[in-house]
């Protein structure tokens, strides 16, 4: 018996307000994310994941408008929640991870600083647990000299070990589902295979779920367990990844194969 | 960074010093100098002004004089004034304060002002009040300063509150410690108010347009999906970032305001550099139009330097390089 | 289309934008206004700028009636004015009801030469002697101030645009070379700018205008004036027409025309000035502003141009003695048209700039 759903999106309509064609980004989407499962938010540039993943967060910009649908995390209705507890939400419970670091990390305070600002906001430790947990973080996901790396600005560390540090962030204040936007789609392929495991490795220590939002097929073969193909705006196919791609049933996800073989 | 500002200020040096050979050739290009008034003054006897010729050289050619000028300016002494009867330096070193004094209250009051209001605006950004806000700011950016500068005694003279120019009233010596700070300030009103309002009203354009470049950047939306409060994300995340571009501005603005203020000086009564260099203009007074203007490009280049050392420090991207 | 036919097109795309802007298209025709009211001064004004009447020395401005002492509607006139002294040794005046002029249109007064050839004496507006007509008030002189007002304009009007004029072609002249040339003579010319923006442009301004002698007469002041301004602003533009001209050499076109034998001078001007038209007609605009202040301040401390000459610097120079506009506040017109004039200049420079923007930026991503 498969337990209660963490995240459950129902019919989702996200629309482009004051737009004169009222354009629809995302078209009556659904999908579920398990505890402890990572769910990959598949398709191409413009279908829509990304919008997706910030719905959840509720941090669409201000043209973009939810028209209609639920968003459930934990059994409650997301949509109905003031600001105030949107921020509570926040970090603490769905942390979310961006596709460039040296652009989501802010240029002018260090690492450091920026991971101990989700502690001093969701979780009551005092200076010193503060900074011995960031230590600990950073090593947590494979960074060999935390003590440097949160001394750091942003652009004086290598790629792949900011997103390490984005991903360290995320994780600081145990939330229970992390968004993953294009996490490794600016990386080489071993830094990819890295995070990759990061990623199985957290997902296994930590409890955690991931929605993996990617148009990378390899990524999602090797990571998720769950996949959920995108495009237009819809779902067109979901289910089990290894199912899913053993044997797709919708044209565009063997299309998107096709780009991957 | 420290051989960074020396190789400046030796680049600046023959730029000084060629300025100033120029202000000296426009100088002796006017027809008669002061000396020739003194000439025509029959209580004056020939002995007398060949003894004050020979005293400053203005007997030598032309470049001689200018060469033993400059030389002098490493003994820090700057010739001498023939208007005022004193060594220029003197003139100059009082002066300059008054002029610092009113360019450090314009600056001060320009960035108190017009910083919160550049965030109020773009945080407000199109509603009634950014837009009467764009408004006046297109107005007190235009208005002349002198016109402003007069309007304002006007009301002044209506009002009779303020003093009408000048840097102190006649009771000064009389008053308390207090009084005297109260009586400073009450006539540095007007002439910042009115160098600082067209400032203000550039500046707060920027300031607008950085923060609300700087709110659409990546990291604003992590910080808000770290559920950050908006004050945090706004006056810690963003303006750190937005004001970055303008630490430049600042320096440069120094720079400005000394060269600048000259005219507000003027009309104002207020005694600084800008309106011993009218005088000495008027009175063709040689050495101390070119003390002025190199004191004033001197400043400038100050104004500069601090600016290129404000944008190094603050942004880490460059410091740590 | 060839390159210069397709800049062609797109500037008068950014035209018709412009026109469509109410506002700009306002402050431009208010501008043209003031341009041909400057031109037609003698016409329009009362008196000639020189008209004295000491005795009307500050003389407030004249009110019109349309209605007599008994209360009968007459043709619009104007009373009459006596004056005593108070005890500040100021004229007080007030209206003589026995004395009435009317208001005659295209009235014989001062005489002129309408754009300088034809002799003239007709006005457009004025009243018989000895009444005086004073539309905005008179100065310490007794000369009427609208009609001071009028002449000055073309002093500050037209300084503006020579002004203009003069240091835009050197800056783009000399920006143009620096940059095509690049090397020895690009660095040397750099050095001078930066000399020049070294000095704080007010104290050139009053070192510069020291150097002019003093026994020149008004024309000469003035071109010296001019001249003046035009040094005062060209350094800047020239670094900038020099960065564009950095990144024009480069461009097919101007290969095109070496192969095809132009001479260097002739590539420069034919080729490269004309993609920096959008940016300097916007800088011209915008820099307008700043010579008619230029010329202001300068004859606001006396140091431009001469009375009896009007220019709108040296009518408010009058207001300098503060205590003068409490008693008469109409020598602060001179202010307002100048800042009319500014606010205009700047509108039309603003909008222009938004509407050659994608032309601006056309040309940057070529």
């Amino acid at each position: 018996m498969r337990p209660e759903s963490l995240l459950e999106i129902k019919n989702l309509t996200i629309g482009l307000s004051e737009e004169a064609e009222n354009k629809t980004i995302v078209q009556g989407l659904s999908l579920s994310i398990f505890p402890k499962t990572i769910a990959a938010l598949v398709g191409g540039s413009g279908s829509g994941k990304t919008t997706t993943g910030l719905a959840v967060l509720r941090l669409l910009p201000p043209v973009m408008d939810i028209t209609q649908g639920e968003i459930t995390f934990q059994g409650k209705d997301m949509l109905n929640y003031s600001i105030e507890q949107m921020r509570q939400l926040r970090g603490k419970e769905i942390a979310m991870v961006f596709q460039e670091p040296l652009y989501a990390f802010n240029p002018v305070f260090r690492i450091g600083q920026q991971m101990e600002e989700v502690l001093i906001y969701h979780c009551s430790l005092n200076k010193q647990q503060r900074e011995q947990r960031i230590l600990d973080l950073l090593d947590m996901v494979g960074i060999t000299e935390p003590q440097r790396v949160a001394q750091s600005y942003p652009h004086q560390l290598s790629g792949g070990m900011r997103q390490r540090a984005m991903i360290a962030q995320a994780i600081a204040a145990e939330p229970q589902l992390i968004i993953a936007d294009e996490p490794t789609s600016n990386l080489d392929v071993t830094l990819q295979a890295h995070i990759m495991d990061l990623f199985r490795k957290l997902k296994e220590r930590l409890n955690l779920s991931i929605l993996l939002i990617t148009h990378d097929l390899g990524v999602v073969t090797h990571l998720a367990d769950d996949i959920f193909v995108l495009s237009e705006g819809r779902v067109v196919e979901s289910g089990p990844t290894q199912m899913i791609l053993a044997k797709p049933q919708h044209r565009f996800t063997q299309e998107l194969m096709e780009t991957f073989r | 960074m420290l051989s960074y500002i020396i190789k400046r200020i030796l680049v600046a040096i023959p730029l000084l010093l060629a300025m100033s050979l120029l202000t000296f050739i426009f100088m002796q290009m006017t027809p008669g100098n002061f000396f020739d008034a003194l000439k025509l003054d029959p209580q004056i006897s020939p002995e007398t002004i060949a003894r004050y010729e020979k005293l400053y050289h203005l007997d030598k050619p032309l470049l001689v004089q200018y060469l033993q000028w400059v030389r002098n300016l490493f003994k820090l002494e700057f010739g001498y004034s023939f208007f005022y009867h004193v060594p220029v330096s003197s003139l100059i070193a009082g002066r300059l304060a008054n002029t610092f004094i009113l360019a450090l209250a314009s600056l001060l009051f320009t960035w108190l002002v017009a910083l919160p209001l550049g965030i109020w605006a773009a945080v407000r950004r199109n509603e009634w009040s950014d837009r009467i806000l764009s408004l006046s700011s297109f107005i007190f950016l235009s208005i002349p300063s002198f016109f402003l500068a007069m309007i304002l005694l006007y009301l002044a003279s209506q009002g009779g509150l303020l003093p009408l120019g000048g840097i102190r009233s006649a009771n000064f010596d009389e008053l308390s410690l207090f009084g005297q700070w109260l009586d400073l300030l009450k006539h540095l009103l007007i002439p910042t108010v009115v160098i600082s309002l067209a400032s203000i009203a550039a500046l707060q354009r920027i300031m607008r347009g950085n923060m609300l470049e700087v709110l659409r950047q990546q990291y604003i939306l992590t910080a808000r999906a770290k559920g950050l409060p908006e004050e945090r994300v706004i006056y810690r995340h963003a303006l750190r970032n937005a004001i970055n571009p303008l630490i430049t501005l600042f320096g440069y603005e120094l720079s400005g305001l000394l060269g600048g203020a000259a005219l507000t000086e003027i009309i104002c009564s207020w005694p600084g550099l800008g309106s011993l260099m009218l005088t000495a203009v008027r009175a063709k007074d040689i050495y101390l139009v070119m003390s002025s203007m190199l004191m004033g490009g001197i400043l400038l280049l100050i104004g500069n330097l601090i600016a290129d050392i404000l944008l190094a420090w603050s942004d880490p991207r460059i410091r740590y390089e | 289309m060839s390159k210069q036919e397709k800049s062609l097109s797109q500037f008068q795309m950014a035209l018709r934008s412009f026109r469509k802007s109410r506002i700009g298209m306002s402050c431009a025709m208010i501008l043209l206004l003031l341009y041909t009211m400057a031109l037609l001064a003698d016409f329009l004004s009362p008196y000639s700028y020189e008209n004295e009447e000491r005795n009307y020395s500050y003389c407030p401005p004249t009110r019109i009636h349309v209605r007599d002492a008994e209360g009968k509607w007459r043709w619009p006139f104007v009373y009459g004015v006596t004056f005593h002294f108070d005890e500040f040794h100021r004229r007080i005046y007030e209206e003589d009801n026995t004395k009435k002029y009317p208001i005659r249109f295209f009235i014989k007064g001062d005489e002129y030469k309408f754009l300088g050839f034809w002799r003239c004496r007709i006005h457009l507006v004025g009243v018989e002697e000895p009444g005086r007509f004073y539309v905005l008030g008179a100065d310490s002189r007794g000369r009427d101030l609208w009609s001071r007002l009028l002449y000055g304009a073309r002093i500050s009007l037209s300084i503006g645009l020579i002004g203009v004029l003069i240091s835009f072609s050197i800056g783009l002249l000399v920006g143009g070379i620096a940059g095509y040339y690049g090397g020895v003579l690009d660095n040397l010319i750099m050095r001078i700018c930066e000399m020049f923006m070294m000095i704080p442009g007010f104290y050139l301004m009053l070192a510069l205008r020291s150097a002019v002698p003093d026994t020149f007469n008004s024309l000469q002041v003035y071109f010296s004036v001019v001249v003046i301004l035009s040094f005062i602003g060209w350094a800047g533009l020239a670094r900038i027409i020099r960065g564009m001209s950095i990144s024009l050499r480069e461009r097919d076109y101007v290969l095109a025309a070496k192969t095809m034998g132009l001479s260097d001078f002739q590539i420069i001007v034919r080729h490269i000035l004309p993609h920096t038209l959008s940016y300097s007609i916007v800088a011209i605009m915008l820099s307008i502003p700043g010579y008619i202040l230029g010329e202001a301040a300068l004859s606001l401390i006396g140091l431009g141009i001469q009375d009896p000459i009007p220019s709108w610097g040296n009518l408010l120079s009058e207001a300098m003695g503060i205590v003068y506009i409490n008693f008469a506040p109409w020598i602060l017109w001179p202010g307002f048209s100048i800042f009319i004039t500014v606010i205009c200049f700047n509108v039309v420079g603003d909008i222009l700039r938004d509407a050659f923007d994608p032309l601006l930026k056309g040309e940057r991503n070529i």
